[in-house]
């Protein structure tokens, strides 16, 4: 086979101007001469790449550090036999490129794994370090804004009931903050703890509770959460999953779902501690534990209205259930039938 | 300068292929689909770090099949380098925005009415940035844009481009949006005076005062017309902006109707929210094409006096991409 050898129009990349030329091939290069232009160009072979293929068979080739572009038509394309690169951002990958790729895939994958399972530990840890005064006003924040644009419930009866069952409860416990519980007035049955001993109780919750115990349950559940730093560990965890998602993402939205979804999958192994250190808590009180099995029981067979949100943040499994069942004594009741009375009454502030 | 066959500048050469004074796009809406769906696909295997070759191949495909007089347009940008502006962007921005929120926590707990004091520098702080990484995600494009071997380039700091901008947003607010179209007009001015092809620069002679009155009636029917007006007068300002652009010896020209740029914009908004996202190669084609088949561009430039000039390192579009404010072309 002959040298390959044609005409084409050249931009020699130094001026828009488009030059014919004559091209050949000496010395493993291609030499591209032009009437407008001198010495001729030389381009390596080795280093020609297609940049675009036309539906009408022409061609623009490049050299690799090249800016200067060389129109051929189909007969020299096919002379010059280049490999298609086509719609490639560079080369064909090397072994030792293919290696490096590899090698910065695996480091990637590493590091999201190491962070998949090393950053809740370290979180935990974090947590442990943040002072008694900064988790509160960080609290008192979230509670805030949880609770925002809902009426709270106050009556002064239901209020002094409720703050005795906390107290009584909160004694067995040393807490290096106060434990304030909230009722709010909505219907769902839901209850959430939030850092530095803020604890919510929703309307329905009580509403919902066939006995004081149940509510003293629940609650005993929420305090659980607070002395065990659940709240503080899962805000730590969530932001610095978020962060870095969103250092992936580059986006926010994207980032809230995912952190969210990683966050309550790690929460399962929260609530089983905190049905532990309920019952812990009631019993040391002395009061009847079996609320809260009672109250779970009744959730799960659907005999509470409004339950649904309560059992997607807690939710339950049978062997939850068996392990509070195993753990529940017999003890004093929570509060007297007034007190339980003036619970039942507490939205009923003007 | 010398006429060049087939498709050179300088004058007209009588021939069988009349070169033609729109810009031509041969895409098809098939292969435009594969590659969408493939970028979909590897970007969501590699939990989004796919993202920057996406952009840079989809780039690549529509570039090539955009002609000017004849020739293509070629995108030389690599996602690598998109990676890379963005880490460098992480690096920066990440830490000052957990410091932001540190300072909001315990300035809300020590002084409460500042919380939302805080909410709102936030607010404005990302507004700032938008306008910054847009102009240098655009600067970006520009300089790995190549047509006949030169580049474009996009002179002109993003960070001046943003201030200005959020400056003058401001000020468009404050007079309940009377001021915005000498705001766009400035804007337009700075990006298309600092632009230029080569050693051939662009320069833009419009003026807000110009726009002003369209706009007034269009803000006066804005509520009677239920938005309709602003249709019509993005539509003037849109044929504004081209008439009152040149590069050398080049005019240009595209005329738009109000009903046409509707038809676009709301058919575009439907097929992309049906869809999930899933028409989008669709609704990009409808862009592209609705572009190049009104802009019309006229007169000649002489192509042997435009040469190279050299590339500037500050190029680059990490902002951009961290901020994901990017909604133009690919």
């Amino acid at each position: 086979m002959s040298a390959p050898r044609g005409v084409g129009r050249f931009f020699d990349g130094r001026t828009a101007a488009a030059m014919p030329a004559d091209i050949h091939v000496e010395a493993e290069a291609l030499v591209i001469a032009s009437d407008y232009r001198a010495p001729p160009a030389r381009w390596p072979l080795q280093s020609l790449r297609v940049t675009d293929r036309r539906p009408d068979g022409s061609a623009v080739l490049a050299a690799h550090g090249e800016e200067g572009r060389l129109v051929v038509d189909a007969a020299l394309l096919a002379a010059l036999a280049i490999p298609d690169e086509s719609g490639r951002a560079g080369p064909r990958l090397s072994a030792a490129q293919l290696r490096r790729y590899a090698l910065v895939a695996a480091a990637l994958a590493a590091a999201l794994a190491l962070l998949w399972l090393g950053w809740p530990p370290l979180a935990d840890r974090l947590a442990l370090a943040v002072p008694a005064s900064f988790a509160e006003s960080l609290g008192g924040q979230v509670t805030e804004s949880l609770v925002s644009g809902k009426r709270l419930c106050t009556q002064p009866a239901g209020t002094a009931a409720l703050q005795r069952l906390t107290d009584r409860l909160a004694a067995q416990l040393t807490l290096p903050h106060p434990v304030r519980v909230q009722v709010v007035d909505d219907p769902l049955v839901n209850a959430f703890a939030a850092p530095g001993g803020y604890i919510v109780l929703f309307r329905g919750l009580i509403a919902g509770a066939g006995s004081p115990e149940e509510v003293a349950g629940v609650l005993a559940h929420e305090l659980g959460h607070v002395a065990a730093s659940h709240p503080l560990r899962l805000l730590m965890r969530y932001s610095g999953l978020s962060l870095a998602a969103m250092l992936i993402w580059g986006d926010l939205n994207m980032t809230t779902i995912a952190s969210l979804l990683v966050t309550f999958s790690y929460s399962r192994g929260f609530e089983n501690e905190a049905d532990a250190r309920a019952i812990e808590i009631l019993q040391r009180a002395g009061i009847d534990s079996r609320g809260l099995s009672h109250f779970f029981a009744r959730v799960d067979a659907g005999r509470i209205e409004n339950a649904l949100r309560y059992i997607s943040t807690h939710p339950t499994s049978l062997d939850r259930r068996a392990a509070i069942e195993a753990l529940v004594r017999p003890g004093a009741p929570a509060l007297t039938p007034g007190e339980w009375t003036a619970l039942r009454g507490i939205c009923q502030n003007s | 300068m010398q006429s060049l066959p087939p498709a050179g500048g300088g004058a007209p050469t009588p021939g069988p292929d009349p070169i033609p004074d729109r810009p031509v796009y041969s895409g098809r809406l098939g292969e435009l689909y594969r590659l969408f769906l493939v970028n979909l696909l590897l970007t969501v295997v590699t939990l989004g770090i796919y993202r920057f070759w996406a952009k840079t191949r989809m780039r690549q495909y529509l570039w090539r099949h955009i002609a000017v007089r004849g020739e293509s347009l070629e995108y030389t940008g690599t996602g690598k380098e998109l990676f890379v502006g963005f880490l460098k962007a992480a690096l920066i921005l990440a830490p000052a925005f957990i410091v932001l929120a540190i300072i909001e926590v315990v300035l809300a707990t020590t002084w409460p009415g500042l919380e939302r004091a805080i909410e709102t520098l936030r607010g404005l702080i990302i507004l700032w940035l938008i306008y910054v990484g847009s102009f240098a995600a655009w600067r970006y494009r520009m300089s790995r844009t190549l047509w006949r071997g030169i580049r474009f380039r996009q002179e002109g700091s993003p960070w001046r481009y943003g201030t200005t901008g959020f400056r003058l947003l401001l000020l468009s607010i404050l007079t309940l949006g009377l001021y915005s179209p000498f705001m766009n007009a400035r804007l337009q001015s700075f990006a298309t005076n600092n632009l230029s092809y080569g050693s051939a620069r662009f320069t833009f002679g419009g003026h807000g005062r110009d726009l002003f009155k369209r706009f007034f009636v269009a803000w006066l029917l804005f509520i009677p017309t239920l938005g309709l007006s602003f249709f019509w007068y993005s539509a003037f300002k849109t044929t504004y902006y081209a008439a009152h652009t040149r590069l050398d010896g080049v005019s240009f020209a595209m005329p738009v109707t109000g009903g046409a740029l509707f038809r676009l914009i709301v058919g575009n908004l439907l097929l992309i929210v049906i869809s999930f996202g899933l028409l989008w190669p669709i609704a990009l084609g409808r862009t592209i094409r609705f572009t190049c088949e009104r802009l019309t561009i006229a007169g000649d430039l002489d192509f042997a006096s435009v040469s190279q000039r050299p590339l500037d390192a500050k190029d680059r579009e990490g902002l951009a991409s961290f901020l994901d404010t990017e909604i133009g072309i690919g």
